[in-house]
């Protein structure tokens, strides 16, 4: 089995099993956007191309199971995977902090997105959908991604011996 | 030259992929399509198997967390079954005196809204700012748009898009939702928006609640008898809070459902109006 086919059935059941159990991440109304950390790797690792077209399927697959607009979330991890792989060419170098930052800049993007298509027309204050959700649902995500980093980082160590 | 090239071409695609997605999104706005049909036709078999899994791993541990105290349990739940025996019993002689007393005064009957079907919730909307759940039944099943989903505890929400095997049921708590209710005691028509902005993100809000409305915190919220979807008396929430400001004529009022949405697994579907 080639690689690209392996990721593309390994995303369907991500995005399946998010669907699942995203719902036990919910804290306050808040729930983390793993998406965005899946196809932020994925860009920096991978580059603009695969990041651009993996981040696309994600978002389809995001607005068929439970989106309401096909299309919206697969433009918006689109940009996401290829802003990402960009990023990736000028500086990128398995840096944590680089990655940290993508990523809470990714889901900042998606949310202020979100904000201009539901939020804005029904003339709701942006500081106060900055407060209530963006920036928590940032450090949250944030706060995911950092833990599973030291889970992965905790595994290796003991896998090496 | 060729990086230049390169670069150019995929420039070029995102700006085409761009423009063909911004037309999609305009045209499939909350509709059944297609693509999203066939989609999840090969979806739902692999969410049944891991919301079965779950379920058994779920259960078991539930088995062992609970095996000390089964016996109690069960001798509790045998007298509260002998009581809500008698209670069934006292209510059914009353819907036959209420008949027979609408019969005398000439009342129409109070019109039933059937149970289309009983379903089992499949997952839910991974991002922070809708209050949307997918549940394992759809078109196939006889279930059409805005028919009204409910739990034991009250309403839940209604249904926005129906496939053939799975639909998407948007909650009484999504910005979006907006539930024609009134208050318990005065039966006083309100609107019930959804507020998941607000505080733990599982709230409702009362529009346009001006100061000599009568309504007192812990008042029961149900859905009107003019709502176009929702049937009449259905209980949907609480009064938490009310806000009065003192500038103005116009109440804040805070309403917490009754439906716990992030323990809903079992809904049941009801025909709309």
């Amino acid at each position: 089995m080639n690689d690209a086919f392996k990721i593309v059935i390994a995303i369907f059941l991500y995005a399946i099993i998010n669907t699942i159990y995203v719902r036990y991440f919910d804290i306050m109304g808040i729930k983390p956007n793993i998406n965005a950390i899946i196809i932020v790797l994925i860009g920096l690792n991978m580059g603009m191309t695969k990041g651009m077209w993996y981040g696309l399927y994600l978002g389809f697959l995001v607005d068929m199971l439970i989106g309401t607009n096909l299309g919206l979330n697969a433009l918006i991890y689109m940009y996401i995977g290829y802003i990402s792989g960009a990023l990736a060419k000028k500086m990128y170098n398995e840096n944590i902090f680089i990655s940290a930052v993508a990523i809470m800049l990714a889901d900042i993007f998606y949310s202020v997105v979100i904000y201009f298509t539901y939020y804005l027309p029904k003339d709701y204050g942006f500081l106060k959908y900055a407060i209530r959700l963006l920036l928590p649902e940032a450090v949250y995500t944030l706060g995911i991604y950092l833990t599973i980093y030291a889970l992965m980082g905790l595994f290796r160590k003991r896998t090496s011996f | 030259m060729d990086v230049y090239n390169r670069n150019k071409k995929k420039g070029i695609y995102i700006i085409i992929i761009t423009i063909v997605l911004i037309i999609l999104i305009s045209i499939t706005a909350e509709k059944a399509n297609f693509a999203t049909n066939i989609v999840l036709y090969i979806t739902t078999p692999v969410y049944r198997l891991f919301n079965g899994i779950n379920n058994f791993i779920g259960g078991g541990f539930n088995y062992v967390v609970k095996i000390g105290t089964l016996q109690t349990d069960n001798s509790r739940l045998l007298k509260e079954n002998e009581k809500l025996k008698y209670d069934n019993f006292m209510l059914n002689e009353f819907k036959d005196e209420n008949e027979n007393l609408r019969k005398l005064l000439n009342m129409k009957e109070k019109k039933l809204y059937p149970v289309v079907t009983a379903a089992e919730v499949i997952g839910v909307d991974p991002s922070s700012y809708r209050k949307v759940f997918i549940i394992d039944k759809g078109k196939n099943n006889g279930l059409s748009l805005n028919m009204v989903v409910i739990n034991y505890n009250g309403l839940v929400g209604k249904l926005v898009e129906v496939n053939d095997v799975t639909s998407k049921v948007m909650t009484i708590a999504d910005e979006q939702s907006a539930v024609s209710c009134m208050l318990q005691r005065s039966k006083e028509e309100v609107m019930l928006k959804g507020a998941n902005l607000q505080e733990n993100g599982e709230i409702c809000k009362l529009d346009y609640i001006t100061t000599d409305t009568d309504i007192i915190e812990g008042e029961d919220i149900l859905t009107s008898n003019i709502s176009e979807i929702y049937p009449e008396g259905i209980p949907v929430g609480k009064v938490v809070k009310i806000e009065t400001d003192s500038s103005s004529l116009i109440r804040k009022v805070y309403v917490k459902p009754n439906v716990n949405f992030r323990r809903l697994n079992d809904v049941l579907v009801l025909k709309n109006k």
